[in-house]
């Protein structure tokens, strides 16, 4: 147990070191390479901590040596540890397709830094066991990002990176009121001890409060219907390498913190948030759909796309079943490496035809590869056989029919319905960029090899899903199963022994 | 106690809330203030208002719990970090289009200031009997609007 304990700690330090050491100003071919190897090192020990979770264990490593409801602690157990590794991989892939495309003034001013910061934050935000160091670690990240959303300072970029600011700072304001409401009621920060307190006290009115005041404030961030206006603007005014990060990674942020304080941390009236979040979810991927069937270009399409799939995990997540969750690990994966492929896809496209619209034609003779792999992430993406977004899709919904309630059925509905539209929407897509005859007049422009090759490495990912599908849900099982029962997770942090708060020192200790 | 501190914060939220629906971008910055302050104040109520000491072990006690103080140190350092960028970024907008309003971002959805007549919503979608063109975004207005 010792001997492993700062390992938790490793996949936010190796960014956080990363990214000092990049703001000096070294040699362009010195920050990639830098880059890349922090990435890939987070990625090592993100795969280890992965491995030693694997038998159920709860990695525990306290900050300053105070154990844990006093001191903060970072804890990982089998689902920290799986967002942490998507993250990781994630993470490769953006320094990779960063590398690729030079751009001399936002690399000026930092661009590889803000990006190996923003792997801190969230890295943190997945291996946290604090309420209140989840805020720390959403606004180191959220920091980060919106340097990198302003970086640059085209109007287009200002604009949206305005907007997302302003939305994200209300949305951490009420997280932390909520944070001081949780401490006011069960007196503690702690997830394990939140639990352990919230389980003590049963069903309580102020708690479940707490608990719908956290889902609004983490719907806000994982962009779910109402509150996700703003990510369809933001994410085509990125640079294209930042775009792919925050369109996989960040909108799963906020669905990692739903499931983490609604499978974990408040269990107690679920009857309350499941069927809200059932709602959301319903809602959100029809409009993710019916909005990425409305557009023209390629980002704003694939935009849509990513709310659509972030419904899909608030629907499984409301369920509220086992079996759902365990869908939803799944599709988490899913989600994360295909939103990924889908944007490394979309820069090169957007390189090779020198417009941001779908509309080209016939690009089909000059990128033959590349259209192989969009019909595959395409296909993922919709849900369609032979890929392992069907698998998952088909897991959600056959566990939303087994739960058989009449929100669920109705989600379920919506679910089928959006995963055609989104079908269509990509197909558009497909016919109004690679099928048909190019037309002479206009130009193709050479794209590297370096930046192709990325969209084909994360198509492999994309494809090794399919492949893997055993042992993904596999893991899923385990991961589903651990999150059903807090009681190991809680027994991990806190220990066997019951928590004894010492009493206030009296007055003879305080003698001079 | 508790009864004022409430009105306070919501008169804060309310106040907040009204700046943050304002068309002056500093204005929007301001309300974003105001409502992080209203939050704090909400933690330091929540964790209960008292007459103890402070929780320095040289008094004698009862004393206070110094962990909403911590929360509350915690988050004031973050809203200071934000708002200064917060605030460079709406200097960076007002560089560009050389007024304080959210017309300076370009968004077609605002009421430019110059605009002539015409001016669609969504530059994406010339309308139903016009083609779909690619069009750049209206490049920077003349500086020229005032309040």
């Amino acid at each position: 147990m010792s001997d492993l304990s700062w390992l938790p700690l490793a996949p936010v330090l190796t960014p956080l070191g990363t990214g000092l050491m990049l703001l000096w100003p070294w040699a362009r071919r010195v920050r990639v390479t830098l880059s890349l190897l922090g990435t890939l090192a987070t990625l090592a020990f993100a795969a280890a901590l992965l491995l030693a979770t694997a038998d159920g264990q709860v990695l525990v490593s306290a900050l300053g040596g105070w154990p844990a409801p006093f001191g903060i602690v970072m804890t990982a157990d089998r689902l920290a540890a799986w967002m942490s590794l998507l993250g990781a991989v994630t993470a490769v892939l953006t320094v990779w397709q960063a590398g690729a495309e030079p751009d001399p003034v936002r690399e000026k001013h930092h661009l590889f830094a803000l990006l190996q910061f923003l792997f801190a934050g969230v890295q943190l935000s997945f291996l946290t066991g604090d309420l209140f160091n989840l805020f720390v670690a959403f606004e180191v990240m959220l920091v980060a990002s919106y340097a990198l959303a302003v970086l640059g300072s085209t109007r287009e970029g200002l604009r949206e990176g305005f907007r997302y600011i302003v939305m994200n700072l209300a949305a951490s304001a009420l997280l932390v009121v909520t944070c001081g409401l949780a401490y006011g009621v069960l007196g503690t920060l702690n997830f394990a001890h939140l639990a352990q307190r919230s389980t003590a006290l049963g069903p309580n009115a102020t708690v479940t409060s707490v608990g719908v005041l956290l889902l609004i404030v983490f719907a806000a961030k994982g962009a779910l219907f109402p509150l996700g206006f703003w990510l369809p603007g933001t994410y085509p005014a990125l640079p294209p390498a930042v775009g792919t990060f925050f369109a996989a990674v960040l909108t799963k942020v906020g669905v990692y913190a739903l499931l983490r304080v609604f499978t974990t941390v408040f269990t107690q009236e679920a009857g309350v948030t499941n069927p809200l979040l059932l709602l959301l979810g319903t809602v959100t991927m029809l409009y993710g759909a019916l909005g990425a069937a409305s557009q023209h270009e390629w980002r704003r399409v694939l935009s849509f796309v990513v709310i659509s799939s972030v419904g899909y995990l608030a629907f499984g997540l409301g369920v509220g079943t086992p079996e759902s969750v365990r869908a939803t690990v799944a599709y988490l994966a899913v989600s994360v490496l295909v939103t990924a492929a889908l944007f490394t896809i979309a820069a090169v496209a957007e390189r090779a035809s020198g417009t941001r619209r779908v509309r080209v034609r016939g690009m089909l003779e000059f990128l033959p590869l590349l259209a192989g792999c969009f019909l595959l992430c395409a296909l993922t993406a919709a849900g369609l056989p032979p890929s392992g977004g069907f698998l998952a899709k088909y897991a959600l919904v056959r566990a939303a029919l087994a739960q058989g309630s009449a929100l669920a059925v109705l989600a379920v509905a919506s679910a089928l319905l959006s995963s055609l539209i989104t079908l269509y929407a990509l197909l558009s897509v497909w016919r109004g960029f690679f099928w048909g005859r190019h037309p002479a007049a206009l130009p193709v422009l050479p794209v590297s090899p370096l930046l192709r090759s990325v969209a084909y490495a994360a198509t492999g990912l994309v494809a090794g899903l399919t492949l893997l599908a055993g042992p993904l849900f596999g893991w899923a099982q385990a991961t589903a199963a651990e999150l059903s029962r807090p009681e190991g997770y809680i027994q991990g942090v806190l220990g066997d022994e019951p928590v004894v708060i010492p009493p206030p020192p009296t007055e003879q200790e305080n003698a001079p | 106690m508790e009864t004022l501190f409430a009105l306070l914060i919501g008169l804060l939220v309310a106040a907040g809330v009204f700046l943050l629906l304002s068309r002056k971008i500093v204005r929007v910055v301001l309300g974003l203030s105001f409502i992080a302050y209203a939050g704090n104040l909400a933690i330091l109520t929540v964790a209960g208002l008292g007459e103890k000491s402070p929780p320095l072990l040289t008094l004698p006690g009862p004393y206070m719990d110094p962990l909403p103080q911590a929360l509350i140190l915690t988050a004031i350092v973050i809203g200071f970090a934000t708002t200064a960028l917060l605030l460079t970024v709406a200097l960076r907008a007002y560089q560009v289009a050389g007024h304080d309003d959210v017309a300076a971002f370009g968004d077609n959805l605002a009421r430019e200031p110059q605009a002539h007549d015409g001016m669609t919503a969504d530059p994406e979608h010339q309308g139903p009997d016009l083609p779909d063109v690619l069009q750049a975004d209206p490049e920077d207005t003349p500086p020229g609007r005032s309040g």
